[in-house]
């Protein structure tokens, strides 16, 4: 009869007063940043300017004599008229546009992954 | 036989007992569990919380980028434009378009030299605008005479153009 008692005891709680509890996982995640990217800017322009001569039928003569060395030096000038000269200069405002506007892109891309506070005002304090 | 039934109730009352016991343990277990959920959703309520002032915060930062962005194109259309209407200027009286081949062989070497001006300017501007610092005369110029009028915004951070009537 002892035997029974304590064998319906053993049956009731099974194995669970010999068991050994699992260890409680714990999983972390960890944010780990990027290496920023620090490219150096390109150097600089330094620009060579070239001077522009306005040719006339009144002075194209004295232009042409001035260049001469010698009688049989060849003078030649590579003209634009007002049309060609009209389509540079908007071309050139156009391209000093472009770059503005790419580095000022670059400027903002690097802003804004590079900003060091993303934490929020509203972030709740831990008590 | 008297026995027999005393055993038989000990061994109920022992059942009942230990499965009592153990209904309270699982319970207790389940209640343990719940809290732990419970504390880990409310902890995922404040990280989705966290997360979504996070995006706020972007796209906050990411409209305030768009607009610097839309201004200086503007500002850049705006300097082509006036390029435009100064190559392409149209006298109020005549109505006619002002003919620059006029005025270059009437007063070439007067032209000449504005054209060169302006040449240089330009590509001052362009280095400028490659990263090159401003130098002090082109912090410090305040007039019209002084200053880059090819890009005044980028030159002379100290000239203030005339508003156009």
């Amino acid at each position: 009869m002892r035997y029974l008692v304590i064998l319906s005891l053993v049956f009731l709680t099974g194995c669970s007063m010999f068991s050994k509890r699992e260890p409680e996982i714990v999983i972390k995640t960890k944010l780990v940043e990027r290496t920023p990217l620090n490219l150096e800017q390109p150097a600089p322009l330094r620009l060579k300017n070239a001077d522009w001569i306005i040719v006339t039928e009144a002075n194209i003569d004295e232009l042409i004599n001035d260049r001469k060395e010698n009688d049989d030096d060849f003078v030649a000038f590579y003209s634009l008229d007002d049309t060609g000269y009209k389509t540079l200069s908007v071309t050139m405002q156009q391209l000093l546009a472009m770059i503005r506007e790419q580095r000022l892109i670059i400027a903002k891309y690097k802003e804004y992954y590079e900003q060091t506070d993303r934490s929020t005002p509203e972030e709740p304090k831990e008590d | 036989m008297f026995t027999s039934i005393k055993v038989g109730i000990i061994i109920a009352i022992v059942a009942a007992v230990g499965g009592g016991a153990l209904y309270v343990k699982n319970l207790r277990s389940d209640l343990e569990t719940s809290r732990i959920n419970q504390k880990l959703l409310e902890q995922t309520v404040e990280e989705q919380k966290l997360l979504l002032a996070v995006r706020e915060k972007d796209i906050t930062l990411q409209k305030e980028i768009s607009k610097e962005l839309e201004a200086s194109r503007q500002a850049s259309d705006k300097s082509i434009a006036d390029l435009n209407e100064r190559l392409n200027k149209v006298n109020e009286a005549t109505g006619k378009q002002r003919d620059i081949n006029k005025a270059a062989v009437r007063k070439t070497k007067w032209v000449t030299k504005i054209v060169n001006n302006a040449s240089k300017n330009v590509m001052r501007c362009l280095e400028i605008a490659s990263g090159s610092p401003l130098t002090p005369d082109e912090i410090a110029a305040t007039k019209k005479s002084d200053a880059n009028n090819e890009c005044p915004d980028l030159a002379n951070p100290n000239y203030v153009p005339k508003e156009k009537p």
